[in-house]
């Protein structure tokens, strides 16, 4: 049962789609991007930080603390056995405008690898998939959250009440993302964009940071002649490959001794009536004629599987590809009989 | 009036015709020499005729001058052609053939000596060593790991590590990691000569034990597990090939492993000469570029075969005397499969018609295979 339920656990978290991140935050949009009616309102960039295509249907965005929802979760729990998921369900039936469940059956929901998807926060939901029931308040801290399809927190957020309006709270770079760990909202990867550099850009529906490739870069820069990572690489494939010897070479010992083992067994086998025969009067013919016997008996003797089966005797094609098979043999006439 | 339309809809009709796109891009005209050529080399001389007829005929079909706009082009998506190469593209056909390799390769003489492995393991040097070459010649990082996998000599890795670190040289890449592979007879025996001395080339080695069937299942799957915690971006080549050998040796899965070894092996190998072929176009493969991966392709086969040598011979410094290995399998640690270990025997029947080296040499071949695909995985760890 345990190992059920820890199978269980692993796999509804395999389906909670961790790898989901709150990227960026714009509270008040007065001059920036725009919706696809070309109004402008505060908003919230996802951004799907794995490798493959996650779905965000059925996923919550709310406005609500952590304490809210877990005290909420902790009584309903005691009452009835409904899942976090059905608790958030009822929780933004009751408060409408602060918890939104991203609808199903919009193909955009599907956020592609490495791409993000900006949702307005214009209080408006009859706008559309990507329009959120609530407003940020600008001039105060703004808690958002993500939670997947189980209920369970994905990523979190707080927007300091100083942002300005047109600034972005954004992540440093997409970069610094775990994908190993669950939420890691940490200030000090977050920072207020004001649009002034490159590294202060406001980038919905972007990366905040040009992903680049470090290893490259690294070792262009510390390693020009490839003298560190041939070193490296070859030290790689030698263990690998000495790795295998040994095991192989352990394995081959192991079963050599096993094989000399069982020659021996056999060799005694043959040898002791050999030398009885012998002490009795030293008949050649009758130790051949047991060493046969003996080598027909451990060696010789043909095994059948004992498995019956039906065979076909000739011509791999079956009858309905060819006539000739449908057409009756015409008698042979043999003279000479 | 009715003149002119069909005057009209016949120099429409002529700038649709290759004839016409020829004067535009008459480079095509060398890509279709080159095409012939390999065609020629695989009918006439025999030379990889199984991977040089896809791959010749693949690069007549790429460079058949026409129109753009028709979804006809390899590079013009949702054309047959450019659905077939998704499959070089993204990887996919490597590791097929790779589950095709291992379903058809006995490790039965590689179980015997282990110590092969390490030959197999020295002979990647051809890589790292051209690796180092390719910097020195300008080119980037992962554009020169993935050039220089072309000393592995094992086209699907080849073709493997270049779609993933240098998608645009992957066609040369390509070209030339099977012209080595088919030039292997040709490059490698002077070498070995040279490398080695008359009495060197007399050693007979001990004839290989019997392999027992138990060990013969175990190595795939302690293979895999061994090799992959190592290097697990080379996953997809190691997990086929040894899931291809477990098929292989299991004994319950002879249909599956006939399969894998056979018609699947056949199809994916079809496909893929074809399209790696058919991704050779004048504008992309006529470069600079090109002939610089050609000549570092060739340095790659010789450093690769140089080092093997060598490292049979210093090997043999600390082997006691009747272990002594044969230098002239040093060769065979590059991963050309068969055709190394063939030219292993064939040099060692030169100096010694009674001394066959055949089988003793398939262990570094068949160990080349599994170091070339770890030296992949290295590789695309590293600048991946």
């Amino acid at each position: 049962m345990t190992l059920i339920a820890v199978v269980a656990a692993i796999t509804a978290s395999a389906q909670g789609r961790m790898d989901l991140r709150i990227n960026e935050v714009m509270v008040q949009n007065d001059s920036n991007y725009v919706d696809q009616y070309d109004h402008r309102a505060g908003w919230i960039e996802i951004f799907n930080a794995s490798h493959g295509t996650n779905g965000i249907e059925k996923m919550f965005i709310t406005t609500l603390k952590p304490n809210i929802i877990q005290d909420y979760f902790k009584a309903e729990e005691q009452k009835s056995n409904k899942k976090r998921n059905q608790l958030l369900q009822e929780l933004r039936d009751s408060r409408p405008g602060e918890i939104f469940e991203i609808p199903r059956g919009d193909v955009a929901t599907k956020v592609k690898p490495r791409s993000h998807v900006v949702f307005f926060a214009d209080g408006n939901i009859e706008a559309g998939t990507f329009h959120l029931p609530f407003i940020m308040k600008p001039g105060q801290e703004n808690y958002i959250a993500l939670y997947d399809v189980n209920g369970d927190l994905v990523d979190e957020v707080t927007v300091p009440a100083t942002l300005p309006a047109d600034q972005s709270y954004a992540r440093c770079s997409e970069d610094s993302i775990d994908l190993h760990g669950s939420h890691n909202f940490e200030s000090q990867l977050w920072q207020v964009c004001d649009g002034s550099t490159e590294a202060k850009a406001i980038t919905p529906a972007k990366f905040n940071a040009r992903p680049i490739n470090n290893n490259i870069d690294m070792f262009k820069k510390d390693d020009p002649s490839g003298i560190l990572l041939t070193l490296m690489s070859m030290g790689v494939v030698f263990s690998a490959l000495l790795m295998l010897y040994i095991m192989f070479k352990l394995f081959g010992k192991a079963f050599t001794a096993k094989d000399k083992k069982e020659d021996e067994v056999v060799n005694k086998a043959v040898e002791e009536p050999t030398t009885e025969a012998a002490q009795e009067g030293g008949n050649d013919e009758a130790i051949a004629a047991i060493c046969m016997a003996l080598y027909q008996h451990l060696n010789a003797h043909d095994e059948e599987s004992g498995v019956l089966t039906f065979d076909r005797t000739h011509e791999l094609h079956s009858a309905w590809g060819s006539k000739g098979n449908l057409l009756l043999r015409v008698p042979e006439r043999h003279d000479n009989h | 009036m009715v003149l002119l339309n069909i005057a009209n809809n016949l120099e429409q009709f002529w700038h649709f015709t290759g004839f016409y796109n020829v004067t535009l891009e008459p480079s095509s005209l060398i890509m279709l020499c080159v095409g012939l050529l390999f065609i020629y080399l695989a009918i006439k001389h025999d030379f990889e005729p199984m991977l040089l007829v896809p791959i010749g005929f693949g690069i007549l079909i790429g460079n058949i001058p026409f129109q753009p706009g028709n979804e006809i082009g390899i590079y013009e998506e949702g054309s047959v052609l450019n659905i077939l190469y998704q499959g070089v593209r993204q990887g996919w056909y490597p590791p097929l053939i790779f589950l095709g390799i291992g379903a058809m390769t006995d490790f039965s003489a590689l179980l015997a000596n282990p110590k092969l492995m390490l030959v197999g393991a020295a002979a990647q040097f051809g890589i790292f060593g051209a690796y180092m070459v390719a910097l020195a010649m300008g080119f980037m990082p992962d554009q020169a790991g993935a050039i220089a996998i072309i000393g592995g000599a094992d086209g699907p890795t080849a073709i493997f590590l270049s779609s993933k670190l240098a998608p645009n040289l992957m066609g040369a890449i390509a070209v030339s990691a099977y012209s080595y592979m088919a030039l292997v007879p040709v490059i490698q025996p002077p070498i070995m000569r040279l490398l080695t001395t008359k009495k060197e080339r007399l050693i007979r080695m001990k004839p290989a034990r019997k392999v027992s069937q138990t060990e013969k299942i175990i190595f795939p799957i302690v293979g895999l597990i061994l090799t992959c915690f190592f290097v697990p971006s080379g996953l997809p080549l190691l997990g086929m090939l040894f899931f291809g050998n477990l098929l292989r040796e299991s004994g319950v899965t002879t249909r599956l492993a006939k399969t894998a070894s056979n018609a699947m092996t056949d199809m994916v190998t079809i496909v893929l000469g074809m399209s790696v072929g058919a991704s050779t176009q004048a504008s992309e493969f006529l470069t600079p570029d090109t002939i610089k991966i050609f000549a570092l392709g060739f340095m790659a086969f010789i450093i690769a075969t140089t080092s093997g040598v060598l490292f049979v011979k210093i090997f043999n410094l600390i082997l006691p005397k009747h272990k002594k290995l044969n230098p002239l399998i040093g060769n065979a640690g590059v991963s050309a499969v068969p055709m190394a270990a063939r030219i292993s025997n064939d040099q060692g029947l030169k100096a010694d018609p009674s001394n066959y080296l055949l089988m003793h040499a398939m262990g570094p071949n068949v160990a080349g295979v599994i170091g070339s695909a770890v030296a992949a995985g290295v590789l695309l760890g590293f600048l991946g």
